[in-house]
């Protein structure tokens, strides 16, 4: 078999390397019904199977794909088909029809049938343990590669990538279905596939399914533009007629098209949907006299997630909110597990021009690795800035990295061996980009001189151990300069030497430049910009600070980046000069005056919530704001709801306005220390099975403005999750939501899980499909209706 | 294939957000207007379909697929050859959906009622579309209906699915517990008749929802 890789690993590098084309077509002529699973003709008619491989043989294929493509768990659930019999039945197959010749039998891995997280219920820890039962019976029985194809899903293509390289030793090749635009369903770009998977370690990368060879081509194109890799291409033959459900293009159309393919130095080809052993015959006759070579691929420094690529080529800004360090609202967030509070501080970055977000979960009390998984979860679910993964523990490294759906960066490897033998082998093995510290077991060296000696030291070691020089920034080290006056001059001289001889990305943290000096602004800009100059590209900093946000925007114009000024003119026009804080504000009362905050809070409107609410601090406790003002103004935007004088949307507005007043009364009780406001936990879930949580998220942020402190467990809650947390909170009210007929039987479950626990708790249900006799039914203390009707239980549970 | 998706229909958007008459105020509309355009630009609708013979027991040929229940035997009565029907807005309006949810609830709310209307307004454009097709041929299109509605069980939807190759064609798959994702996504069957049938499947008595509408609640119809 060995030797079959390495013919392989030559053959994709130095020759043209055919694959076979369309099984499900063949199949099809065969009389396979539609709708029937193909995998079950492995087993039953094995001689139909081994036949189309043979037919493929003879016309040229030097790889044949068994017929595994749906031979997963998931999609053989309730066939009465096993994954291993089918798997075994299958290569057995192809191993028959390869017998004698000098052609390879592919396993062949098709999408899972269910979508992951976080659109979907599926983990990406499932997905992997789905992939590697495939890829384990795959190699026992034989195979000589392992293909993943029509995968729309970067993330399931990771999950399976990884299943491959960490069972097995077999070379694996990945190709994704691209729709005409260039991405994927789920909005992956071919330059994202190729940075991801290149860097965890693809043997191939390529296209098939969906599109004929001259929509793929275009695509075709700039994938190889993005990667080293041989580029493997299977289109299907032209475009599908519905009502006759046929393709559009002929055998020797098809072959003709791919020689445009040939001529760009794509060597690696076959055919999906429609074609034949014919089509595969054309195309070899007709590209094997094209010698041409693929053009070399001009490498660049590429960070990603699947919808968004930031290539660094200019000044890509770092966002570096997302940390508890000196943070006390923040590290509120991550021990309560209030992934909503972080989920905000990402999207809120990313609004303000962050292109990369800094991730570092690490304070006392936290298991760091857990809540890096948690928290990359989180922010991935709703913001696609490619993340930098910030810890001083390889574990939670190697955690954030593991579930990270893209090209991230490390922060950070120093110049000590303990960190960099622990470190960059992660880096290496999941691909990412990595900042090296100019520092080590001594300190920070105070020359320029002996920071760059550093800098080289680690580019070496990463080089050694596979990592590209571009994926290797380095961290100059910004030091305050209040106190190491003469050091400022320091870094950016270290800074200029690593990007003009060293060739490398400069990262600096740079706000620290300004510690423990007055108006710290115009110290952090002006350093920031003169390193920029230096040749800082990667700066860490707060992109809500308007003025750094302004440097960097204006430093844009000046290198050239921004052309013609525009987007310095889109931000810069409509600024007018701060005006002064009005001083003359008439005192609130409190009050649904047109001043006070009752009538704020009625309106929806936010800021003015939340200044009212930092005014009347000065005057009243942070219980008497809650009780005498906010909750009241929330009873009367309710029972105006209830009296149908305005409608949800209105409701939803105020209690909008109404959470910043509680922000801005949360972040005063932390700086004084004095407790909390809570008025008690509730545990709100989506039930098992069901992913309809707008009703549910409605719901506790109305709950949260009453001052209940809400524990969100999302949706597809399994039963024990809700149990489970419910006894360890000690939680006295749990609401469960349903918004389907069929996940109706999971709330009941959870009910009665919950009973049969013993804890106390009482239980509040909701949801579209519910009546109050079904929730009587099923053992709910309580049927809501709405939002309004689940605060009047809650007041009634907690007095 | 690409689906049409032209317009959002605001009646129906302030009826999914409960309004059941009355005034509306200024605010509302004007966010409405806007959120409604950008669902229309967020959306990447798709749609994709087959169309079979369909045999004397009504299982479409080539298949297993038998529709389950009555309702939808009625309404293909006489019919030749149906058409399997998907429609979704796309994997963009579910993110942009999520992402909302976290900074801004009121907008949350009104974009996920912008789109249900959306998905609709899809649906009403391709069988526009085919009815022409097939009214020039000499044919005719029934009503378009859903696993769920009437007495069609709602599993058959991941029967639809199968057949045609949602996921490979216009990227939708189903969850273990059977809800399709993209969450704004039809499936449907319409029947091809030789003579004009009678469209029979408006009205709140073949909806499943009939128990528990909310429209039905307030003495209302959804207007379907």
């Amino acid at each position: 078999m060995a030797d079959k890789v390495n013919r392989l690993d030559k053959l994709m590098k130095d020759g043209f390397l055919f694959l076979d084309g369309a099984m499900g077509t063949m199949l099809q002529k065969a009389g396979l019904k539609l709708g029937e699973r193909p995998e079950a003709i492995c087993i039953e008619k094995p001689e139909i199977i081994t036949d189309i491989h043979r037919q493929y043989v003879e016309a040229g294929s030097q790889i044949v794909y068994a017929n595994t493509f749906g031979a997963n768990r998931h999609k053989l659930e309730g066939t009465g088909l096993e994954v291993d019999k089918v798997i075994e039945a299958a290569v057995k197959c192809a191993k028959n029809a390869v017998e004698g010749t000098n052609a390879m039998v592919a396993l062949d891995i098709g999408p899972i049938g269910e979508l992951l997280e976080p659109s979907g219920t599926l983990s990406f820890e499932s997905a992997y343990d789905i992939f590697k039962e495939m890829v384990v019976i795959g190699e026992k029985a034989g195979c000589d590669i392992i293909v993943f194809e029509t995968m729309t899903d970067l993330y399931e293509v990771k999950a399976g990538l990884l299943a491959a390289k960490e069972n097995t030793s077999l070379p694996v090749i990945c190709t994704m279905t691209f729709e005409e635009n260039g991405r994927t369903f789920t909005g992956c770009s071919v330059e994202a596939m190729a940075a991801v998977l290149e860097g965890l370690g693809a043997d191939g990368v390529g296209i098939n399914c969906s599109l004929g060879p001259d929509e793929i081509f275009p695509i075709a194109k700039r994938l190889a533009m993005a990667t080293t890799l041989p580029v493997v291409v299977k289109a299907n033959a032209g475009l599908p007629d519905p009502i006759t459900n046929t393709y559009d293009i002929t055998a020797d159309k098809f072959a003709e098209s791919m020689k445009q393919y040939a001529k760009i130095g794509i060597r690696v080809m076959g055919g999906c949907c429609g074609t034949t052993p014919e089509y595969i015959k054309e195309v070899v006759k007709a590209v094997l006299p094209i010698k041409n070579e693929r053009a070399k691929v001009e490498r660049k420094t590429v960070l990603c997630s699947p919808s968004k690529v930031v290539t660094v080529d200019g000044v890509r800004v770092i966002g570096e909110r997302i940390n508890p360090t000196g943070k006390k609202r923040f590290q509120q967030a991550l021990r309560e597990g209030d992934m909503a509070y972080i989920a905000e501080r990402a999207i809120e970055q990313a609004e303000a021009g962050a292109d990369i977000l800094d991730v570092n979960v690490g304070m006392p009390g936290i298991n760091e690795k857990e809540m890096m998984i948690k928290v990359v979860k989180t922010i991935q679910s709703v913001c696609d800035l490619p993340l930098q993964i910030d810890s001083s523990d390889p574990e939670a490294i190697e955690a954030g990295l593991r579930i990270f759906n893209g090209k991230a960066i490390v922060n950070s490897v120093n110049g000590e061996d303990e960190k960099i033998n622990t470190i960059l082998p992660i880096v290496k093995k999941y691909g990412a980009s990595v900042i090296g510290l100019a520092m080590d077991e001594n300190g920070i060296p105070d020359t320029a001189e002996k920071r760059i000696a550093i800098a080289e030291r680690i580019l070496d070691k990463a080089m050694s151990m596979g990592i590209n020089k571009e994926d290797v920034f380095i961290d100059c080290l910004t030091l305050t300069v209040s106190a190491q006056q003469e050091q400022a001059v320091e870094t950016l001289k270290a800074v200029r030497y690593v990007k003009e001889k060293l060739g490398l990305h400069n990262v600096l943290g740079v706000s620290n430049i300004s510690f423990g000096l007055p108006a710290r602004e115009y110290i952090t800009t002006n350093f920031l910009t003169q390193a920029m100059y230096a040749g800082l590209d990667l700066p860490i900093i707060n992109p809500n600070q308007q003025a750094v946000m302004d440097a960097v925007c204006s430093y844009r114009v000046l290198s050239g980046e921004d052309v013609n000024s525009e987007k310095y003119i889109e931000r810069f026009s409509g600024r007018t000069e701060q005006k002064v804080v009005q001083t003359t504000e008439k005192k609130s009362n409190g009050a649904d005056s047109e001043t006070g905050i009752g009538y704020a809070v009625s309106k929806g409107l936010k800021e003015e919530t939340a200044r009212l609410t930092k005014e009347l601090l000065k005057e009243k406790t942070e219980l008497e704001i809650i009780n005498e003002l906010l909750i009241p103004a929330l009873d009367r935007v309710g029972e105006r709801y209830e009296k149908q004088e305005i409608f949800l949307p209105q409701l939803i507005n105020s209690a909008a306005a109404s959470c910043e007043a509680f922000e801005v009364i949360k972040k005063s009780i932390l700086a004084k220390g004095t407790g909390s406001v809570s008025k008690g936990k509730i545990i709100l879930a989506t039930v098992k099975g069901d992913i309809h949580d707008i009703g549910k998220n409605i719901v506790k942020v109305i709950l949260e403005n009453y001052g209940y402190q809400v524990i969100d467990l999302g949706r597809d809650v399994p039963p024990e999750t809700v149990v489970e947390t419910a006894i360890k909170e000690d939680v006295k009210l749990v609401g469960l939501s349903a918004l389907m007929t069929t996940t109706l039987n999971s709330m009941k479950e959870t009910v009665d899980m919950l009973r049969a626990s013993g804890h106390g708790c009482k239980i509040v249900v909701g949801g579209a499909v519910l009546t109050e006799e079904y929730a009587k039914m099923i053992g709910a203390d309580c049927y809501a209706k709405d939002a309004k009707a689940t605060v009047d239980f809650a007041k009634e549970v907690f007095g | 294939m690409k689906g049409t998706l032209n317009s959002v229909n605001r009646n129906e958007v302030l009826k999914y957000l409960g309004y059941k008459g009355g005034a509306t105020d200024e605010k509302t509309i004007n966010d409405i207007q806007r959120i409604s355009e950008d669902v229309i630009k967020t959306a990447q609708p798709a749609v994709t379909y087959m169309v079979f013979d369909i045999e004397d027991n009504f299982c479409f040929s080539g298949t297993n697929f038998i529709p389950g229940g009555n309702d939808i035997k009625k309404m293909l009565e006489g019919c030749k050859k149906a058409v399997l029907m998907a429609a979704t807005l796309g994997m963009e309006i579910e993110k942009k959906l999520r992402a909302i949810q976290i900074t801004d609830m009121y907008s949350a709310l009104i974009f996920d009622c912008c789109a249900s209307s959306a998905i609709e307004n899809v649906c009403d454009n391709f069988q526009n579309e085919l009815e022409e097709k097939v009214n020039k041929q000499g044919l005719f299109l029934t009503d378009r209906f859903s696993p769920g509605y009437g007495d069609m069980p709602f599993e058959q939807q991941k029967d639809i699915c199968t057949m045609l190759r949602t996921e490979k064609n216009i990227g939708v798959s189903l969850s273990s517990g059977g809800i399709m994702i993209p969450r704004k996504t039809v499936t449907a069957i319409m029947g091809i008749s030789d003579k004009p049938k009678e469209k029979r499947f408006r009205g709140c008595e073949s909806c499943s929802m009939f128990e528990n509408c909310e429209y039905r609640k307030g003495d209302k119809s959804c207007g379907r």
